[in-house]
């Protein structure tokens, strides 16, 4: 597909000649922190440098969905499902981590009958428009994990940001279909080498590959490094809920006498009562095997199970961790030399 | 003072007075630290103390004492949070040893913001501030900028549990009166508070990281979890958001010694040491009395005079 | 009495008037104002109908998540009255209650619930005659603020 170019004056045009068929979800900062909202003014639109705070994962996966309301009639109940989406959403902006940590959420709730709809009617109904990382942030690691920042998925065009003008290429049928518009001209040879340039410097200050998927067949179901882990760490969800590839949830309800709802809401492994069971045992009643869960669930039996990693590398539980737990540092330990076995 | 602090705490270790020295080491970047807890000399020997030593260690206390005698660094806000604890017999007396360290701020991650952070190499104390080390140079910030807010109206002296003092506290001069922030939130009409709040709760993702980072959150089953009677939902809409903090702030009401824990472990910015500092000028107002001065002191709420504050003052 | 039996009374005390009525709850301690307010009936004083009782066995019982609960569940005021401090059935109850509760009050206006929805007070088992004048003017002080839009609106 033909790449194109887009002037940095042109995008606010841009995106408001698409509001009538998208809703605009994009990167806007309040109060020092950045997150993906509904944008109606592209001057709002903050894309960095570095990568926001949180990625789009509220945007398929809402940190609260209700499931269906009800209300009570003698014996019987009326039931009614939510409204699925009215409008189609583009999301401007997205790193490559992000949408990359979408194909592991597709694995998971596609996994076995009945498929997560409610998830796949937010997928299908959503335009992404990546944005090239020019400035990664002290955490990132996504190259270490896999090369989608520069061959990206579940994009539908891929920017990147040239100073004065965005080099654009669209991924896919739909993405062409975005950059049909008038603001866009075709890129030139001269584009495309400072692009290629440009991304080949970007990519060699990052850390290289490691096939963690290989590593994580020896890995130490003792090892100390769990206990001292446990110690630590505080056992706070931050970690998991700025995860782009978590997807756990706990399903409750809110009853008002006659009438409720049931909904949905994020869940994670590190909370205590999150493996507990209904006659009272729990399999992982302490940090130790949470904190292992949480890193084996990722380089062991994601691999095992799904073919790939669940880690984007995007580093966001780096970051936010308050007791700078470090991921990076965790995997190096557990595939240390004297560790794998011959 | 690095050196003195890993001898004593060797010191700790070899004769046996405790187990464990939690301290702080250096973390995974050179403008972090991680939590350490120090069990041999060969460990002792990695404990730092720098300006990036922002934890409150405290908060591990009342799991780290099972083991036997704990030895744990702390700067003179954390020591308070020792106070509480004792107070409230979450760990005895003979359990830990606090070694305090002089402290003249730590940082405010936020004054980082137009520092490369890849390129950092060291973050130092100077006479006024803080000198960061990159790549290209050296930058000085001065406090006002490079401190946390809590260290700016910070006007502690020597703590009251102090079992090791590794050296004077430095003379301070508050630059921001530490009710500041209060009184300007105390010019909003209802109307605006409620919106205020509104506005923060609506970024609330309940990771319960303000719980899990406060010492004084230690409940073995905090109300939040409980389903047999339950207070709050998971849903994250503002209001049982709001729900849920303002019951913690209560459960802290007399406790909360604002080490800001809650504030730096949101992911979301959320102002929540506001809530804090609120109800600890309440409690001094109403009752005369301040968290974590006084070990042998009863609990505010545990506790009544004859002569406190009435609803119907005339009676 | 376990928190359950109370919010399941705070729960279900909804009703859905034609024309806006201040709906008031009341935790009432059951030695003092409760047995107040059974004398105010028993002497036929008349006061208004808006308050809906939650009867504690004392005012120390009241946890303020009683309170923030009826506000959430839409409550346009609280009321929480109890015995005279130095005459509680339980004899220390109500001064543990005295802290807690202005406290909290203090934390209500903080957080920007009109301080006019909440009303703290002390009634004994004599005093049917300031029941019925305490809820009367609190009932008249809450309809003048209007329906209560929320503890975040």
């Amino acid at each position: 597909m033909e790449s194109k170019v887009i002037s940095k004056q042109d995008i606010a045009p841009w995106l408001k000649g698409l509001a009538e068929k998208y809703d605009v979800i994009a990167p806007v900062t309040e109060d020092g922190v950045t997150r993906f909202k509904p944008v109606d003014d592209p001057s709002a639109i903050d894309l960095g440098p570095t990568p926001a705070k949180s990625g789009i994962r509220e945007h398929f996966t809402p940190e609260t969905e209700t499931l269906f309301d009800y209300k009570l009639e003698g014996l019987s109940a009326e039931v009614t499902p939510p409204e699925g989406i009215k409008k189609d959403r583009l999301i401007f902006g997205a790193r490559a981590c992000d949408a990359a940590a979408l194909r592991y959420v597709d694995a998971v709730y596609s996994n076995v009958e009945p498929v997560d709809t409610p998830y796949f009617d937010r997928r299908e109904h959503t335009a992404i428009v990546g944005l090239f990382c020019n400035k990664p942030s002290w955490t990132c690691f996504c190259t270490e994990v896999g090369d989608f920042m520069m061959n990206p998925i579940n994009m539908d065009v891929y920017l990147t940001d040239l100073g004065e003008k965005y080099y654009a290429e669209a991924l896919t049928p739909k993405g062409e279909e975005l950059l049909g518009s008038s603001q866009f001209q075709p890129a030139t040879g001269a584009d495309k080498q400072a692009v290629e340039a440009h991304r080949e410097s970007v990519q060699a200050k990052l850390p290289k590959p490691v096939d963690h998927a290989k590593a994580s067949e020896s890995y130490d179901w003792d090892d100390p490094i769990w206990q001292k882990l446990a110690e630590v760490c505080l056992g706070c969800g931050a970690c998991s809920f700025l995860c782009p590839t978590c997807h756990c949830f706990d399903i409750m309800e809110c009853a008002k006498g006659k009438k409720g709802s049931r909904f949905r809401c994020w869940d994670t492994c590190q909370f205590d009562k999150f493996t507990l069971m209904g006659h009272g045992h729990n399999p992982r009643p302490s940090r130790v095997e949470r904190t292992r869960q949480r890193v084996f669930h990722k380089f062991k039996y994601s691999p095992e199970r799904y073919g790939m990693l669940g880690c984007v590398g995007c580093g966001r539980c780096v970051a936010v961790c308050p007791v700078n737990i470090d991921i990076r540092k965790v995997i190096q330990e557990i595939e240390s030399e004297d560790k794998v076995s011959a | 003072m690095e050196k003195e602090l890993r001898d004593k705490a060797r010191e700790l270790l070899e004769s046996g007075q405790v187990g464990t020295v939690i301290g702080y080491e250096a973390g995974s970047a050179p403008f972090k630290c991680a939590p350490l807890y120090a069990r041999t000399p060969e460990e002792a020997e990695r404990l730092v103390w720098n300006p990036t030593c922002v934890n409150n260690l405290a908060v591990y206390l009342p799991q780290a004492v099972k083991q036997g005698p704990v030895a744990v660094v702390v700067k003179p806000c954390d020591a308070k949070s020792v106070v509480e604890l004792l107070k409230e017999n979450q760990v005895e007396r003979d359990d830990v040893k606090t070694i305090v360290v002089p402290c003249p701020g730590v940082l405010n991650l936020d004054a980082l913001a137009d520092v490369d952070l890849s390129d950092v190499r060291s973050v130092e104390w100077t006479d006024d501030g803080i000198k960061v080390t990159t790549g290209s140079g050296e930058v000085s910030i001065p406090k006002e900028k490079a401190f946390l807010p809590k260290c700016l109206s910070c006007a502690l002296g020597d703590p009251e549990i102090a079992d090791i003092k590794l050296g004077e506290q430095p003379v301070r001069t508050p630059v921001v009166d530490s009710k500041m922030s209060v009184e300007e939130y105390e010019k909003l009409s209802p109307l605006e508070r409620r919106e205020f709040w509104a506005k923060h709760f609506a970024k609330c993702i309940r990771c319960y990281a303000c719980r899990q980072a406060c010492p004084g959150c230690y409940c073995k089953e905090c109300f939040a979890d409980k389903l047999g009677q339950m207070w709050v939902t998971r849903s994250t809409d503002p209001t049982t958001n709001w729900f849920f903090h303002m019951t913690r702030a209560m459960h802290l009401a007399g406790r909360c010694i604002g080490c800001g824990e809650c504030e730096r472990a949101c992911p979301m910015g959320i102002p929540l040491s506001l809530l804090g500092k609120k109800l600890e000028m309440e409690v001094e107002d109403m009752f005369e009395t301040r968290p974590g001065e006084d070990a042998e002191a009863l609990p505010v709420l545990g506790s009544w005079k004859a002569e406190d504050p009435d609803p119907c003052p005339e009676e | 009495m376990s928190d359950t039996a109370v919010t399941e009374q705070v729960e279900t005390k909804e009703t859905k008037p034609k024309e806006w009525e201040p709906k008031i709850i009341g935790f009432l301690c059951n030695w003092c104002t409760y047995a107040g307010a059974d004398l105010a009936g028993s002497s036929r004083l008349k006061y208004p109908p808006n308050m809906r009782v939650v009867k504690v066995p004392c005012s120390g019982r009241v946890d303020p998540q009683f309170v923030m609960k009826a506000f959430e569940r839409g409550f346009d005021g609280v009321l929480v009255s109890g015995c005279h401090p130095g005459d509680c059935h339980y004899a220390k109850g109500n001064y543990y209650a005295r802290r807690r509760i202005m406290l909290f009050q203090r934390m209500l206006q903080f957080m920007g619930i009109e301080p006019e929805r909440f009303h703290f007070d002390w009634i004994s088992a004599a005093e049917g005659q300031k029941f019925a004048e305490v809820v009367e003017q609190f009932t008249e002080q809450v309809r003048k603020l209007g329906p209560f839009k929320g503890v975040t609106g």
